[in-house]
């Protein structure tokens, strides 16, 4: 069964034809939503409503990219948790990193324990720039950069203008690079380092 | 050195540039800048190190299934709202065209106090029986016509002489008439009215020159009809009761398109606001 027809169902109140779209989807909301968190228990608050305002809205999608639209709804949800943390701020994200999972999700069957601590590390350190940019900056190099989506794209998702777009994107590039730099001579292993070609 | 507009500029062309975001022309300029300058090369290659670093951070695996629980979402719940969206868009403009024309019809008949203000009396005391009420609503817009013939009135009391008393009355009742248009039932005394088209008239009578006394008589008899004047003129100064007891069918339409705008208003921007949190 296609997409269209899954969603045409769903609209029409078939749960187990949304379901199928959550499977489909609830990865890639789950991952948008971490990177823009950088906290997997808010991101996984976050894409449980990301779906349910979602099933509770499905009579007003119109056609168009069910994915964009969930991507929509996945960067609103974190905008309005990003907000909310502000105003009652919750333990530092150094501390979540801690008590996170000791990133077992970066294994792979093919890696070295020595690759593994490096993909590790790097990880580490794009997610601790990452979380140092401005909330609109994140959003748009997670749905760019991480994601993959262009600029078009994002400036129907985040609802800005495309040279807005750009320039969050940008300067978002520009601040990440100098980040990776600093954090470069201990964090980053020889091989990822920025100024080694061919990385 | 470059200014920071500059630098903005061209950083922003460099990561159009890696997302294959420019045009062909500014592709080639942009790689021919690249040739000449090393260190853009090299920042393109950071960017592009970057860029490709991120792309390969793996993906987390979902730590749950976040599918619905059939029993408690058999069914989406309606959105009216959401639904509605689009007609209350419409809906808003609509009214809120509407109210402005009310609004404008109502200023340009006078109704707030503007240059149209006669024309608004016109329309509103069309229910008005008696020609008088027009006349006191009309009054005031017409004061240096009154006081000129009140003046006029006087100068001809002054200067009359006993037989001019008559004159001096007709002079007062020329002051009752000017103030009250033609077709006007303002009670006026008896007299010749042509006198008072042209008050001037009675400084032009012979002057009897004796008769002081009489001549002094003069203003205390023509105090009467002032008195008179004066009760008309404070009945053209009170407000037209019916005016002002009976709100005007366009005023109720006024205030009914004012309220149907504010709460389509309403409405709409809940709706809107729904929408945009999607």
């Amino acid at each position: 069964m296609n997409e269209e027809t899954l969603i045409e169902r769903a609209q029409k109140g078939d749960i187990a034809a949304f379901n199928r779209l959550v499977v489909q989807y609830q990865e890639l909301v789950f991952n948008v939503a971490y990177r823009i968190m950088s906290d997997p228990a808010a991101a996984e608050d976050v894409a449980q409503e990301t779906f349910i305002t979602a099933h509770q809205s499905l009579r007003s999608f119109r056609g168009g990219s069910f994915k964009s639209w969930l991507i929509r709804i996945a960067t609103n949800r974190c905008y309005d948790e990003l907000r909310r943390r502000k105003r009652r701020p919750q333990s530092s994200l150094d501390e979540i990193m801690d008590e996170n999972e000791s990133f077992a999700f970066l294994r792979s069957p093919q890696d070295s324990p020595e690759t593994h601590r490096q993909r590790v590390e790097l990880a580490l350190a794009i997610e601790s720039c990452l979380k140092d940019l401005p909330d609109d900056q994140r959003v748009v190099t997670v749905l760019s950069d991480v994601e993959g989506y262009d600029y078009q794209e994002i400036a129907n998702i985040t609802r800005v203008s495309l040279g807005t777009v750009k320039s969050r994107i940008s300067r978002a590039r520009a601040k990440l690079r100098d980040c990776l730099q600093s954090l470069g001579g201990e964090l980053l292993p020889v091989a990822y380092r920025l100024d080694s070609k061919g990385t | 050195m470059r200014d920071r507009g500059d630098r903005d500029r061209l950083q922003e062309t460099l990561d159009a540039y890696l997302d294959n975001a420019l045009t062909p022309a500014e592709r080639a300029r942009f790689e021919a800048q690249m040739t000449a300058d090393p260190r853009l090369r090299t920042e393109v290659e950071q960017l592009r190190a970057l860029r490709w670093q991120m792309r390969a951070m793996p993906r987390r695996r979902v730590p749950r299934s976040f599918a619905l629980d059939p029993a408690a979402y058999a069914r989406p719940k309606a959105q009216p709202l959401l639904q509605l969206y689009p007609v209350l868009r419409g809906a808003t403009a609509l009214s809120a065209f509407l109210l402005i024309f009310v609004l404008a019809l109502g200023a340009f008949q006078g109704q707030f106090g503007g240059a149209g203000a006669p024309a608004a009396a016109a329309v509103t005391s069309t229910t008005a029986q008696d020609s008088a009420e027009i006349a006191a609503i009309e009054a005031p817009q017409q004061p240096p016509a009154e006081e000129s013939a009140a003046m006029t009135a006087d100068e001809a009391a002054r200067t009359a002489s006993p037989e001019t008393t008559t004159v001096t009355e007709e002079a007062a009742a020329a002051e009752l008439a000017a103030p009250a248009p033609a077709g006007t039932s303002v009670p006026v005394p008896e007299g010749d009215l042509s006198l008072g088209a042209s008050p001037p008239e009675a400084t032009l009578l012979p002057n009897a020159g004796g008769a002081i006394a009489e001549a002094e008589l003069a203003p205390t008899l023509a105090a009467e009809p002032t008195m008179e004047l004066f009760a008309v003129q404070e009945a053209a100064n009170a407000p037209a009761p019916e005016a002002v007891a009976q709100p005007s069918t366009l005023l109720l339409v006024q205030i009914g398109l004012g309220v149907l705008f504010l709460v389509l208003l309403a409405l709409w921007l809940l709706a809107r606001r729904r929408a945009r949190s999607l």
